[in-house]
C-alpha cells in the first residue's frame, strides 16, 4: 500500500500554453515566459504550443510580451488554451489577467493584438489559487 | 474536532465511537488543547501509515454510494482532493503539519460543538442522548434504563475551560453548534456573548435549529457575526414530518422555515436544509429539494443514518424503494444539470442547484444499492409498538400504504 511516506517532493505540474495568430501584414515578436523562464522568443507566425513544468508548491506566472517595432498592421498573437495538468486556466480565468499596452486597453481579453505585455499572476502557490478560483471555500492555514 | 453533547472528544466530527480504536476523553480530565494535540498524535499517525481507521466508516459508506464525505470536505479545507490526492497533499498549506510525528503544536480551529440533548422535539429517529423529549420518553417505556448523562455545557467550570480555549486560538475560523436544540439551550447565548465580548465575530458561526423555535435575543447576538451557516433540520414538506419530527406540525414548521430563510437572505447567511432520510420520509424528500431548489438554499445531511439501525432506508423492500426512487429520478431530470466535477463544497453559493442534484442523487444510488437489512424489522416494529401508543399516533395514518408491509412484519 502506497502512504504518505512514499509520496516524494519532485511532483510537478504541467504547464501547457497553445498560442494562435491572427494574421496581418507583420508578425510581431513575441517572447512567452513561465516564471521567468523563457519558453518562446521569436517573431511568431503560425500556431505554436509550448510546454513545460513546475513545482507542485510553485506559484505560477504566465507572461506574453509583444512587440511591435514599426507602425505596421501587426497580426494578433491569440491566447488559445493555457492549461495546468488539463485544468484550463485560459480561456476560462481571463478576467484574472493583466494586460498592460500603449493604448491603456486593459479589458480581458484572449486576443493581443497591442504590444505589451499579458500576464497572469498566481502570486500564490498554482493550486492554492485553482481552490480558490474554483469556488472550493476556505483554505486553513496553520 | 467535535466535543459531544456527554462532553467527550471525538477526532472528527464524522467519528464512529463505537469503532474508535482510542480511548474516550473528556473535558472533564484533558484540555481541548491537550487532546488535540496529543491525544490525536497517535490517530494522524495510523492516518499516516496508510490505514483506514475502523472509526471512519462512515465516510467510508458515503463514498461507496458516491455522497461527497466528511473526509472530502475537511480535507479540502486544506486544499486536497481526493481525485488530485497526492499533488495536492504536497501543496497543501498543512503539508509540513501532518509530517511531523510528535505532538502537534497547532490549535483547533474549526469544531463541531454538540450542546447537550436539551430538546423540544422527540424526532422518531432520534436518540436519547441527542433529546431530552426522547430520553424521557425511553425512560418511561423502558426503552432505556439510565438516565442520560447531563450535558457537559450545564457545567459552569466546563464550559469556562471551552470558551477559554476557543478565546485563546488564533485563527479560529469555525464553531458549528447541534443539540439538542441549540436556541433553547443557554450554552449556545453564552458562548456568543464570550465571543462578541472578545471581539471574534470575524470568526464563522453554524447551527442547526428544528424549526420550532425562534428567538429574537439570540438572532441580534448571531447577525453580529460576519458569517453564519444555518442548517434547518426538516424531512419532507408535507405532513409525513409531523411523524418523523414529533411533535412539530408542518403547517407552523413552514411558517418558521420561510421566516429563517427571508431572515438569512436579510443578513446573507448561508442557509440550508438539513436532512436526515430514513424509511419513513425517503419517499418524500424530493419535496425538500425542490423547495431548497426553488428557495436558493442548500441541502445538506451529514450522512446515511447509521443509529437507530432500524430507522434505515434499507429496510425497505424493493417494492418500496421503487417510488422513492421514481419520485428523485423524476425530480432530478426536471432539473438542467451541468456537465461538472462532484462539489466538494456544499456552501458555495454558485453551486447550491448542482450539489442538490447530485446529494439526491446519492440517495437514490443508495435505495438502488444497499442491501436490504429484513432482519431489524422485528427490532422496528417493537419500537414502533412501544413507541406510538404515548404519542396517540401511527405510521399508517402516514403511511397507508406501508400498511402490507409492516402489518406482514409483526406490526
Amino acid at each position: 500500500m502506497q502512504n504518505f511516506y512514499d509520496l516524494t517532493d519532485t511532483k510537478s505540474i504541467a504547464i501547457s500554453i497553445c498560442l494562435d495568430i491572427n494574421k496581418c501584414e507583420t508578425n510581431p515578436n513575441v517572447i512567452v515566459l513561465v516564471n521567468d523562464c523563457v519558453l518562446f522568443d521569436a517573431i511568431f507566425s503560425t500556431h505554436v504550443e509550448l510546454n513545460t513544468t513546475i513545482d507542485v508548491k510553485d506559484n505560477l506566472n504566465v507572461s506574453i510580451v509583444v512587440r511591435h517595432d514599426n507602425e505596421q498592421k501587426h497580426s494578433s498573437v491569440l491566447i488559445s488554451k493555457i492549461t495546468a495538468d488539463g485544468f484550463a486556466i485560459m480561456p476560462n480565468h481571463n478576467y484574472l489577467a493583466t494586460y498592460t499596452n500603449a493604448q491603456n486597453n486593459t479589458s480581458p481579453t484572449s486576443e493581443l493584438g497591442l504590444a505589451g505585455k499579458w500576464e497572469i499572476d498566481t502570486k500564490q502557490p498554482l493550486l492554492w489559487w485553482i481552490h480558490e478560483i474554483s469556488g472550493h471555500g476556505w483554505l486553513l492555514k496553520p | 474536532m467535535r466535543i459531544t453533547n456527554q462532553g467527550y472528544y471525538n477526532f472528527c466530527r464524522w467519528e464512529t465511537v463505537k469503532y474508535a480504536t482510542t480511548p474516550r476523553v473528556h473535558i472533564r480530565d484533558v484540555t481541548p488543547v491537550d487532546f488535540f494535540q496529543q491525544n490525536m498524535a497517535p490517530i494522524r499517525e495510523n492516518i499516516r501509515n496508510g490505514e483506514v481507521l475502523p472509526a471512519c466508516r462512515l465516510c467510508n459508506q458515503m463514498e461507496e454510494y458516491n455522497k461527497v464525505s466528511g473526509r472530502q470536505k475537511q480535507l479540502l479545507k486544506t486544499g486536497i482532493v481526493l481525485n488530485n490526492f497526492e499533488k495536492t497533499l504536497l501543496a497543501s498549506p498543512y503539508y509540513n503539519e501532518f509530517k511531523k510525528t510528535s505532538r502537534s503544536n497547532l490549535m483547533p480551529v474549526d469544531w463541531q460543538v454538540d450542546l447537550g440533548n436539551h430538546c423540544n422535539g422527540a424526532c422518531i429517529f432520534c436518540k436519547p442522548q441527542d433529546s431530552s423529549v426522547l430520553a424521557n420518553e425511553f425512560l418511561k417505556n423502558n426503552l432505556i434504563k439510565d438516565k442520560i448523562p447531563t450535558s457537559w455545557c450545564n457545567d459552569p467550570k466546563l464550559l469556562e475551560k471551552f470558551t477559554d480555549t476557543i478565546i485563546h486560538t488564533p485563527n479560529l475560523k469555525y464553531l458549528h453548534f447541534i443539540g439538542g436544540e441549540t436556541l433553547i439551550t443557554p450554552a449556545f447565548k453564552k458562548i456568543l456573548k464570550t465571543l462578541i465580548k472578545h471581539n471574534m465575530t470575524d470568526i464563522a458561526i453554524g447551527f442547526t435549529t428544528n424549526l420550532m423555535v425562534w428567538d429574537d435575543e439570540i438572532n441580534d447576538l448571531l447577525v453580529q457575526f460576519e458569517t453564519v451557516n444555518l442548517g434547518m433540520s426538516i424531512e419532507t414538506m408535507c405532513r409525513v414530518n409531523d411523524y418523523a419530527r414529533y411533535p412539530s406540525k408542518i403547517s407552523k414548521v413552514r411558517k418558521l422555515l420561510d421566516r429563517w430563510v427571508k431572515f438569512g437572505k436579510e443578513h446573507n447567511w448561508l442557509t440550508q436544509l438539513r436532512i436526515t432520510p430514513t424509511w419513513i420520509t425517503v419517499e418524500n424528500i424530493d419535496e425538500v429539494f425542490e423547495y431548497a431548489y426553488t428557495n436558493g438554499l442548500g441541502v445538506e445531511s451529514c450522512n446515511f443514518l447509521d443509529s437507530p439501525k432500524f430507522m434505515r432506508m434499507s429496510v425497505l423492500p424493493c417494492n418500496l424503494r421503487d417510488k422513492a426512487i421514481a419520485r428523485l429520478e423524476t425530480w432530478i431530470n426536471s432539473k438542467p444539470r451541468q456537465n461538472s466535477t462532484t462539489i466538494i463544497n456544499s456552501r458555495h453559493p454558485d453551486t447550491l442547484h448542482q450539489q442538490a442534484l447530485e446529494d439526491a442523487t446519492s440517495y437514490m444510488t443508495y435505495l438502488k444499492n444497499a442491501p436490504y437489512e429484513p432482519e431489524l424489522l422485528p427490532e422496528l416494529i417493537e419500537f414502533l409498538k412501544v413507541i406510538e401508543p404515548g404519542r396517540n399516533i401511527s405510521i399508517l395514518n402516514y403511511k397507508p400504504h406501508y400498511a402490507e408491509f409492516l402489518r406482514s412484519n409483526g406490526y
